[in-house]
């Protein structure tokens, strides 16, 4: 789980304890740990319209994305921390035409 | 122009500096790659999994077009870049479109789709934000994943009418402007980095939303892509996934890896596009179809990094598109495969072991086959008589004379002292 984290904040990404106001907020259903990204099935349009993401997710994680691929039955997206981009000279900005943040909130109890 | 003139005004404005910052990425590529232990593993697989794939081409595309139809896309198959304009044209007219918000796809550029749309009263707006600085500056594409890597943070702000340099600014600025356009297009256009067999997806990797937005929210999202870019299953885009970030800028992936079946609000198509694939497959160049576009042998290449992406002319530049163009205009491009130095270090990046040293060797033959100086020196070379006799010529011939008849070689290098007598002669 630390890799994950590791590898999810350089990309980017947060570690939320609590949803935050203002957040969009959806489910994800598992993180693969050598990229910190996380598998959404739920397509929806504020996924990439909202400032601010958070997903729910389990600890569960594979390995690889090479694992990931046998858990997936259906379409769906990949998230690894906010949107970015390094267009105008090579200078890495957050928030490109997506979220500008992104986080995850592990579920309790777990 | 060819592409050593091209090349020379280049590097004298911003070589340096483009030189520069490609190499980091390189350096960054490197870094990422060595985190991944098995990456040559992977490396041999992918090769493979490309080989089996070009190798069946046909049964793949007939398996791909079957599984997506059952997913709900509606399959298109255009047999030329016309053919493919067409297709998407018509789709565009039914629904009456007047604007078209487009992500990156090297496709729709080989088929020219922005000139014919717009000829056409349908307005394209590219958004990836390096492609729309392109785009604003009348320009094409200078790299494939880093379209505006030649302008500056100062050319930036000019297109955008600003007088703050700042990248972040500038960024949201674009963002700002180009999220009006997102809400307001008719329909979306994409390329596709994968197409799942087995399963009938369409899989596209990026970073800035872009893609994804111009796939949800308008009701009609078009996908172009080359039939190459088919891979047999899940597992083995598990393989691709893992190499195409790490490769291409050394991230470990893509912001979004978004796998699209059927469109919940809409209407999603995929354009299969065929322009010369199929007719390559019979070439000794087919091995160029197995490329995923990762773009590492432009960023590796001592000769683009100091040329630029447009000296090359042709909208894949670097190695990979010196393989490219003279397959798609001969005449044109035949310069390209000579501009390199055969270094390799296009081959030892690249993520499906294309030989491209081989290919490129191959391709200034190809090039040369029809070119009567290189006829005449070949059969020199050829016979002893001739070769002896076309030594003397030289040899005869007033240095200033050979100087001007080798004009494009001798312009910038220091012509060679030829020595009075032949070194077999004693």
């Amino acid at each position: 789980m630390d890799e994950f984290i590791k590898n999810l904040r350089l990309a980017g990404g947060e570690v939320l304890e609590e949803i935050p106001d203002g957040w969009y907020v959806t489910q994800a259903e598992f993180g693969v740990v050598e990229n910190g990204t996380v598998w959404v099935r739920e397509y929806k349009k504020e996924l990439f319209l909202s400032e601010k993401v958070a997903v729910k997710m389990p600890k569960k994680f594979v390995k690889t994305m090479q694992e990931a691929m046998e858990l997936i039955n259906s379409p769906g997206v990949f998230i690894s921390g906010p949107s970015k981009t390094a267009d105008v000279e090579s200078f890495l900005v957050f928030g490109a035409h997506g979220p500008v943040r992104f986080g995850i909130i592990f579920d309790k109890g777990l | 122009m060819k592409h050593y003139e091209l090349a020379i005004n280049f590097y004298k404005q911003k070589g340096p500096r483009h030189d520069k910052a490609l190499w980091a990425i390189r350096q960054k590529r490197d870094k990422a790659i060595k985190e991944v232990d098995e990456w040559e593993e992977l490396r041999e697989k992918a090769s493979k999994i490309k080989d089996e794939v070009i190798n069946n081409l046909q049964d793949y595309v007939k398996e791909f077009i079957k599984n997506a139809k059952k997913e709900g896309i509606e399959l298109f198959f255009a047999k030329d870049a016309k053919e493919h304009n067409e297709i998407v044209f018509d789709l565009l007219k039914e629904i009456n479109a007047k604007k078209v918000v487009k992500s990156k796809s090297m496709l729709t550029e080989e088929c020219g789709l922005n000139e014919f749309l717009e000829k056409r009263g349908i307005e394209v707006i590219d958004t990836d934000l390096g492609e729309r600085i392109v785009q604003l500056r009348g320009e094409k594409p200078s790299h494939i994943v880093l379209p505006a890597i030649h302008t500056t943070k100062e050319e930036v702000a000019e297109i955008l009418g600003e007088s703050n340099t700042d990248p972040t600014y500038l960024t949201h600025k674009m963002r700002e402007l180009l999220r009006n356009e997102f809400l307001s297009a008719d329909a979306g256009i994409s390329g596709a980095n994968f197409l799942v067999a087995d399963k009938g997806w369409a899989v596209v990797c990026t970073n800035e939303g872009n893609a994804d937005l111009g796939a949800v929210l308008p009701k009609l999202h078009i996908i172009s892509v080359g039939v190459e870019k088919i891979v047999p299953s899940m597992r083995d885009l598990g393989v691709f996934l893992r190499m195409l970030a790490r490769n291409a800028t050394g991230q470990k992936i893509t912001t979004y890896t978004s796998i699209f079946g059927r469109k919940e609000n809409g209407k999603r198509v995929i354009v299969l596009v065929d322009n010369g694939r199929f007719e390559r497959l019979n070439t000794e160049f087919k091995e160029t179809l197995k490329c995923i576009r990762c773009s590492a042998c432009l960023t590796t290449c001592p000769v683009f990094r100091r040329s630029g992406g447009h000296a090359y002319r042709y909208v894949i530049p670097g190695p990979i598109g010196s393989l490219l163009a003279p397959l798609n205009n001969k005449e044109e491009y035949s310069d390209l495969p000579f501009a390199c130095t055969l270094c390799n270090s296009c081959e030892m990046v690249c993520p499906v072991k294309i030989p491209f040293s081989k290919q490129l060797v191959k391709m200034r033959e190809y090039v040369t086959k029809d070119d009567f100086a290189f006829k005449f020196i070949e059969t020199s070379l050829h016979s002893p008589f001739a070769f002896k006799l076309f030594s003397k010529i030289i040899r005869l011939t007033p240095k200033s004379i050979l100087k001007k008849a080798l004009n494009e070689w001798s312009k910038y290098k220091e012509f060679p002292t030829i020595p009075p007598k032949r070194f077999i002669d004693g």
